[in-house]
């Protein structure tokens, strides 16, 4: 399944040409509620559970980049991608003219990623943005 | 005898003579002075740390030409394990270097410098990334010379630091090296978190060719380093790291270690803090896999091996090697490192006989005792080359295959929707491949690093009162349960606790 966020959209319009595209992959948050019941204690000894409910903490996110809209006077393009708390997701270069996608690990609470364009040249002003998780 | 009372004649050949012996006495040499915490380092190259030996213009001249018109420095970086940072990988940006050389009277000034990494950074109150050169390493790890009176020998000198000199150095009367490290703008994060200067002093010494080459080709620190590019900015090995789940960040992966009888879910029998860092080629593939964990408690009587099962598509050829180390220690437990080389599916066993491998001084079990003081646990680390790069789309998803094997039940225990794996546990002899209990709960949690271990026989439940309710609204609510522990039902393991 994929997915444009409002917001990338928005970022898709204003960075013309890079584009953004998000795949959630890792089932993510709001699976179906494994018991109606209201909890006895909050004790798991006290709440046995039907089969097949998750606890998986993080979800997968497959994000592609195109970078080729990144007009710069360097010759190589870099690319930083962060969670919304500054850790770092990816960092490394890629390249300019083609799209790159890769599948990072985010926090089910995670809201968005941050992204940073950059190049080896202090003339090139870095490129900016977030995606909507 | 003073000098004053020889001629001309006899001064050069006790020159000659001294030199001789120096040619033969040549040895990597630490300086006494250090590059001081903030930053900066004027270091008096005649002054070495151990004052029986001697460093003067001919010493220098044998050094110089030794790397073919260079003097050649290795630096001990030692930076503040925390952020980024961390003791296996630490990295500092270099801002300036100055060499000036005294001979007759005259000086000369180099500030030509290289080192063998490079990164972009912004300095402090900019946000425009520069080149710069750098320096990595580590801490903890004892280095192995063939000399071994040379200074880098059993020290944890790490990166190198080249200054070209163009003219000969035998009468020089001084020698200073000034060394500037860069104030990077660390409100950006990553990579000027990384690059910043934290700690100090780093001690610097003047090594030989031969001390040069090998501390170039171990290259410490250097494999989850970010944005570690070539020497000259000219294109080459450059990649980037994909950091699982973050860099700075760990999975942590708690276990009941019962299996199959329904356990007491306090998920503390044994707990690890793991991440996995994937290095790309240009090309975005991945070429490479590293790895780092610790051994945060070890709640239970049982014995385990700990393994991390990496499902790389069939064929894949992986080679490299494993360090396990306790903190305190220099160099790596005995047995490491440890070669692996596999085809296929990474099956690493990273954490051998739990019990022997980890012990409490006073008590049976370890950081899980309410009364019981926290202690660090020994660190595995890994790196594994794959033989041909593979499209990031081909490799398992995070958080892979953490699993347990228990040497007293002879069954092993993994998250739930895996598969038993070793052809030795009981599982498959017993028919069991379902990693869940009767009331459904799995025997394998794996939480943000923020998640704390809960005290011995306490429930999850009451240690993190909104679990319950994070699984009851199927993940829809409570999301951040691992971060609101009852203080009084968790030990203080905290990532600052057991990373090191």
């Amino acid at each position: 399944m994929q997915q444009h966020p409002p917001h990338a959209r928005r970022l898709t319009l204003r960075l013309v040409p890079l584009l953004f595209a998000l795949v959630g992959c890792g089932g993510g948050a709001g699976d179906a509620p494994p018991s109606a019941s209201a909890p006895r204690s909050t004790r798991l000894a006290d709440n046995p559970l039907r089969t097949g409910v998750s606890f998986d903490n993080f979800t997968q996110q497959r994000v592609t980049l195109d970078p080729s809209g990144y007009a710069t006077l360097g010759q190589r393009c870099f690319l930083k991608l962060s969670r919304g708390d500054g850790a770092t997701l990816y960092l490394g270069e890629v390249e300019r003219n083609r799209p790159f996608t890769l599948t990072v690990d985010t926090r089910l609470d995670d809201t968005r990623l941050d992204y940073e364009l950059f190049t080896e040249n202090p003339a090139d002003p870095p490129q900016r943005g977030e995606i909507a998780l | 005898m003073s000098h004053r009372h020889l001629t001309p004649h006899v001064m050069l050949v006790l020159c000659a003579l001294l030199g001789a012996t120096s040619a033969q006495a040549l040895l990597s040499t630490r300086l006494d002075d250090v590059i001081a915490a903030n930053g900066y380092g004027d270091l008096d190259l005649f002054a070495p740390f151990d004052h029986s030996r001697v460093i003067d213009g001919p010493t220098l001249e044998q050094f110089r030409q030794g790397h073919g018109g260079s003097l050649v420095f290795a630096v001990d970086v030692n930076e503040a394990a925390s952020g980024t940072e961390k003791a296996s990988c630490q990295g500092i940006a270099i801002a300036s270097v100055e060499l000036v050389v005294t001979i007759d009277g005259v000086e000369h000034l180099y500030s030509d410098f290289s080192t063998r990494t490079t990164t972009l950074v912004a300095a402090t109150g900019s946000t425009e990334r520069t080149p710069h050169y750098t320096l990595l390493g580590d801490t903890g790890s004892a280095r192995i010379t063939a000399a071994n009176d040379s200074d880098i020998n059993a020290s944890s000198f790490d990166a190198t630091l080249s200054v070209p000199v163009d003219i000969a150095l035998t009468r020089a009367s001084a020698a200073r090296l000034r060394v500037r490290f860069l104030d990077t703008n660390g409100k950006l994060g990553d990579p000027e978190a990384f690059y910043d200067y934290s700690n100090g002093p780093e001690d610097v010494a003047l090594v030989t060719a031969e001390d040069a080459a090998y501390l170039d080709q171990l290259a410490a620190g250097s494999a989850e380093a970010p944005l570690v590019l070539d020497g000259t900015l000219a294109g080459g090995d450059s990649s980037g790291l994909v950091y699982l789940p973050a860099h700075g960040s760990y999975y942590v992966a708690a276990y009941e270690d019962r299996y199959p009888e329904r356990a007491d879910y306090d998920f503390n029998d044994l707990v690890v803090g793991y991440r996995v860092a994937m290095h790309l080629d240009n090309n975005g593939d991945v070429v490479a896999l590293s790895g780092e964990g610790y051994l945060m408690a070890r709640g239970a009587s049982y014995n385990h091996d700990w393994h991390l099962r990496i499902d790389l598509p069939e064929g894949s050829v992986t080679r490299g090697s494993i360090n396990l180390q306790r903190r305190g220690q220099t160099g790596d437990i005995s047995g490491y490192p440890r070669d692996v080389q596999g085809v296929g599916a990474v099956d690493l066993l990273l954490f051998e006989q739990t019990r022997h491998l980890w012990r409490d001084p006073v008590d049976d079990v370890v950081n899980t005792l309410a009364a019981q003081g926290v202690i660090a646990g020994p660190r595995f680390s890994f790196k594994l080359d794959l033989d041909v790069p593979l499209p990031l789309a081909m490799l398992p998803g995070a958080p892979f295959d953490p699993y347990l094997y228990v040497h007293d039940s002879g069954y092993e225990i993994h998250l739930p929707g895996y598969t038993p794996v070793l052809p030795y546990s009981r599982n498959r002899l017993d028919g069991l491949d379902d990693f869940s209990d009767s009331a459904h709960y799995p025997f394998a949690l794996v939480v943000p690093d923020s998640w704390q271990v809960p005290v011995e026989r306490t429930d999850l439940g009451d240690a993190y009162p909104e679990f319950i309710t994070f699984v009851q609204s199927g993940r829809s609510t409570h999301l951040r349960w691992y971060d609101k522990p009852e203080a009084q039902k968790v030990k203080g393991t905290t990532p600052e606790i057991w990373r090191w």
